[in-house]
């Protein structure tokens, strides 16, 4: 066994979950508190990268840019619910699936006509386009500052939903939203706070991830998918549900994807292994959800509520 | 109800909990063949709670249920449905986009083996029709049967409600209010019609109607926080110091 | 024993009522006027030489059957499926495989594309139909992505790529396939069959129970009727039918790649019976028509079509309730 590689896999694992922990955190708290399913919430992911690449590329600043983008994805979202989402909420779930896939088409031609079909990289600073060597074990410094960002933008959350006045109605919106109405607040801004707020996420870690695999149209169309199984798997509305999920789903997807064939040489000819283990990998993190599911069809966190 | 043979359904100390609070407290109680089984309760007495364990909408934390001797406490609704035990909603439950014939044939037709013919008409099957005309003209329906059931009066789809309970043939009915939203025509009429219904089923029967239930039961419970505080016949029910405090005496309309 | 039995069974008004069964309703008119139209498509577009049309309509009517069988899960079952698209790459894939290992026999096609769309069906249906509303959308669209990225790894049939199918399903003794009018008429039947079936399907008591259950399950299960059991079958006979239409597409294509069961592809099937009209036999199929017509039109407009598209999409939800068969039932008259 190669323990170094093992350790370089389990970074990967780690770096993915994060980032899909940062789509799928908005996208259960929007499903929990205001039943809306949003399929384009992979737009924001792909428009957090865009707005990124244009003002690092402008002003030569890559903090400046991630800041900026930031607020810009923040009005992106609040737009798209004050415009659109909000319209919404007491339609059916089809309603949600049809006009947030029209959205992705407006998004995706959006982008594409202002930046054109080409991706756009972002530079990375020299003082994080560097290499960390631990050992014999050498990674990019990069890597490390997207887990770092990931697990503070966790724990920032963790400290938001449990410890301020917001992330009690946020709690108390995503387990009993007629409570949360009776209580008189101000249910429609909320919402708005809320919907950014997972939008800002989103962005983030396109913004994230961009620097490694560039902006592009679409970017966020297949991850998003990932991050609802992910929202699936720790239970709809449980942002603890989908930290743990994202980890889970970030580390067996990545793991899968290198091991398998060696785990299933132990039980096959190595050509089977060698045929069988990318169709496998490919399929393990929706049997993982299918298991879960089975046992547990409202996911690993489900939210207390009294129906 | 002396005849312990004939009894049909009967509880032994079911308890139901919502976050703590129990809603069914350790209930024991049993319906006899052809008679009528009365539970009265004010509000909150977790009497729907008690239709809904029978029934099989909810699972008792503790206890167990035997219906025609037979222990049905870990079985489903529908297999509990195709036994004999029909229930009907305090909350009217019907399909509303479907007629009125089409509601009550559904209903006949859930007691078949199964519904898995795919080509002929459901709307062919004189056997069935016949059936759930039959049950309409006993509930006063029959000349509306074409209309969609969203388009009756409120009153009306009480009826249904409870045209579809009885279209099952049961061999016992859960009532959960039956007549509450009727007019007093239309109630003392299912008031008369269960009456001849009871003849050759059982039924357990929950209702704010007095008069109704005074009439019709052969005996009584009275529902209190989640048990059984008193459980006789009508007349004793009546004069039972401790239901009329609880409940009779204090607010009865 | 008052007097409960006491309505004379003859008087009212059967033939106001009876028309919810007997009678050809307006709507219904048109629409079986269009079915008959397009049985002439063939001799009319090679008489005014524009055979490109014939393609354009043979695409119609493959996704007309593809929506067909999701609007019976979806429109009449209530289950919003956003993974029907595997469907049609399964059957496209049961062209292209044993085409791939020189087998073109259109029954050994057929055949397998009924089977495995069959199993695929029940498998992903026994997990998915346990969960409800939000849970089900994500499941059902999470198998499909399973199976797409299954087929992107098999790079034995091309992987990403996908694989060329150099000649059509053959039918020894009954047609040949490779002359498209021939191909257009197969669909057509087909699509003529899919009609019949469905439409038995949901006046049949298997039908009822299923449309009951949309509505109504609690009290459905209270009936006496295992709603869950009722649901796989109708979920796997949807997706046999729509993995036939997928053998058509894998043929009228003549190329197939894991594409086509993108999740996007899978959100238009469902925009198509929007656009006809859900709840409604023939709504899918006009929808498909109207779907692919804007698709041709608007792309031929402009590079950026989609943006046009996605806010027709959203302006449908809006302000479009009922579809097209809202406005057809307004004008020719109601279809209950």
């Amino acid at each position: 066994m190669n323990w170094d590689l093992l350790i370089i896999q389990c970074l990967n694992g780690l770096q993915l979950g994060l980032l899909l922990f940062l789509l799928a955190a908005g996208l259960t708290l929007i499903f929990g508190i205001m039943d809306f399913i949003n399929l384009s919430h992979g737009s924001f992911y792909m428009i957090g990268a865009y707005f990124c690449a244009s003002i690092t590329n402008l002003t030569g600043s890559l903090i400046l840019g991630v800041v900026i983008s930031l607020i810009g994805v923040l009005i992106v979202g609040a737009l798209v619910e004050a415009l659109l989402a909000r319209r919404l909420y007491r339609n059916d779930h089809l309603d949600h699936v049809l006009v947030t896939l029209g959205l992705i088409l407006c998004f995706d031609t959006a982008v594409h006509f202002f930046w054109g079909a080409e991706g756009m990289t972002i530079p990375l600073p020299p003082a994080l386009d560097g290499q960390v060597n631990m050992g014999d074990i050498v990674i990019p410094t990069y890597r490390f500052v997207i887990i770092i960002a990931g697990l503070l933008v966790a724990g920032g959350l963790y400290l938001l939903v449990n410890k301020t006045h917001l992330g009690m109605l946020i709690r108390a919106g995503a387990s009993n939203r007629v409570m949360v109405t009776a209580l008189g607040i101000n249910i429609d801004r909320l919402y708005m706070i809320v919907f950014a707020i997972g939008a800002a996420m989103a962005g983030f870690a396109g913004m994230l991830i961009a620097p490694i695999t560039e902006a592009s149209v679409g970017m966020g169309n297949e991850i998003i998918i990932i991050a609802f199984v992910v929202v699936i798997v720790g239970g709809i509305g449980s942002v603890k549900g989908a930290f743990y999920g994202a980890l889970l789903i970030g580390l067996i997807d990545t793991l899968g994807r290198s091991y398998l064939d060696d785990f299933l040489k132990l039980s096959m000819p190595a050509n089977y292994a060698e045929t069988a283990a990318p169709a496998l990998s490919a399929m393990m993190v929706y049997i993982l959800m299918a298991a879960i599911l089975a046992f547990r069809p409202r996911g690993l966190f489900p939210p207390a509520t009294k129906s | 109800m002396t005849n312990k043979e004939s009894i049909l359904l009967s509880t032994n100390g079911l308890v139901k909990s919502f976050g703590g609070v129990k809603a069914v407290n350790d209930i024991s109680l049993s319906v006899a063949d052809n008679t009528i089984h009365a539970i009265i309760g004010p509000n909150g007495a977790g009497k729907t709670t008690l239709i809904s364990l029978l029934s099989g909408d909810l699972t008792p934390d503790k206890g167990t249920i035997s219906f025609a001797q037979k222990d049905i406490t870990k079985e489903s609704v529908e297999q509990r449905a195709k036994q004999g035990l029909a229930r009907s909603f305090q909350i009217t439950s019907i399909i509303l986009p479907m007629t009125l014939l089409e509601n009550v044939m559904l209903s006949a037709r859930g007691r078949e083996r199964h519904a898995y013919q795919f080509w002929k008409p459901a709307s062919q099957n004189k056997d069935i029709e016949e059936q759930a005309i039959t049950v309409l003209q006993q509930v006063g329906l029959w000349d509306q049967r074409y209309k969609p059931a969203s388009d009756i009066s409120h009153g009306e789809q009480r009826q249904l409600e409870l045209a579809m309970a009885l279209a099952m043939q049961p061999r016992l009915l859960l009532l959960d209010e039956p007549m509450a939203g009727m007019g007093h025509a239309e109630s003392e009429k299912i008031t008369g019609l269960l009456g001849t219904i009871s003849q050759d089923k059982a039924i357990l029967l929950i209702e704010h109607d007095m008069d109704a239930v005074f009439q019709l039961a052969d005996t009584i419970s009275v529902l209190v926080s989640g048990s059984v505080i008193a459980s006789d016949e009508p007349a004793n029910i009546r004069s039972d110091p401790q239901v009329q405090s609880a409940y009779l005496g204090g607010n009865s309309c | 024993m008052t007097g409960s039995q006491t309505n004379p069974p003859q008087e009212p008004d059967r033939d106001t009522q009876g028309k919810s069964w007997g009678k050809v309703s307006g709507s219904t008119t048109v629409y079986l006027g269009i079915i008959v139209l397009l049985g002439f498509a063939p001799p009319f577009l090679s008489l005014i030489n524009e055979p490109f049309y014939l393609d354009l309509l043979s695409r119609m009517l493959i996704l007309g059957i593809a929506a067909l069988s999701l609007n019976l899960i979806l429109g009449y079952g209530g289950m919003i499926s956003m993974g029907h698209a595997a469907y049609l790459g399964i059957g496209a894939y049961c062209v292209g495989i044993p085409a791939y290992y020189e087998i073109y026999n259109g029954f050994v096609h057929l055949a397998l594309a009924i089977v495995l769309s069959g199993i695929f069906a029940f498998l992903s249906g026994i997990i998915s139909l346990r969960t409800k509303g939000v849970y089900f959308i994500m499941i059902t669209l999470a198998f499909t992505q399973m199976l797409y990225f299954t087929f992107v790894s098999l790079e034995e049939y091309g992987g990403d790529d996908g694989l060329v199918i150099e000649l059509r399903s053959e039918f020894p003794g009954l047609f040949d396939t490779e002359n498209n009018t021939n191909l257009y008429y197969c669909i057509y039947l087909t699509l003529l069959g899919s009609l019949l079936l469905v439409h038995r399907l949901i006046q049949a008591p298997f039908g009822r129970v299923i449309i009951g259950s949309k509505h109504n399950e609690e009290r459905m299960r209270s009936l006496g009727y295992n709603t869950y059991r009722y649901r796989l079958v109708c979920y796997v006979i949807s997706g046999i039918l729509c993995g036939i239409a997928g053998v058509f597409l894998g043929n009228f294509t003549s190329f197939i790649s894991p594409e086509m069961m993108d999740w996007t592809h899978s959100g238009e099937l469902i925009f198509m019976i929007v656009i006809g009209g859900v709840n409604s036999l023939f709504g899918p199929l006009i929808g498909s028509m109207l779907f692919i017509f804007f698709e041709e039109w608007l792309s031929g407009i402009t590079v950026y079509w989609h943006f046009i598209f996605g806010l027709m999409l959203i302006a449908l939800v809006l302000f479009g309730k009922g579809g097209i068969n809202g406005l057809i039932t307004a004008l020719f008259g109601e279809r209950r």
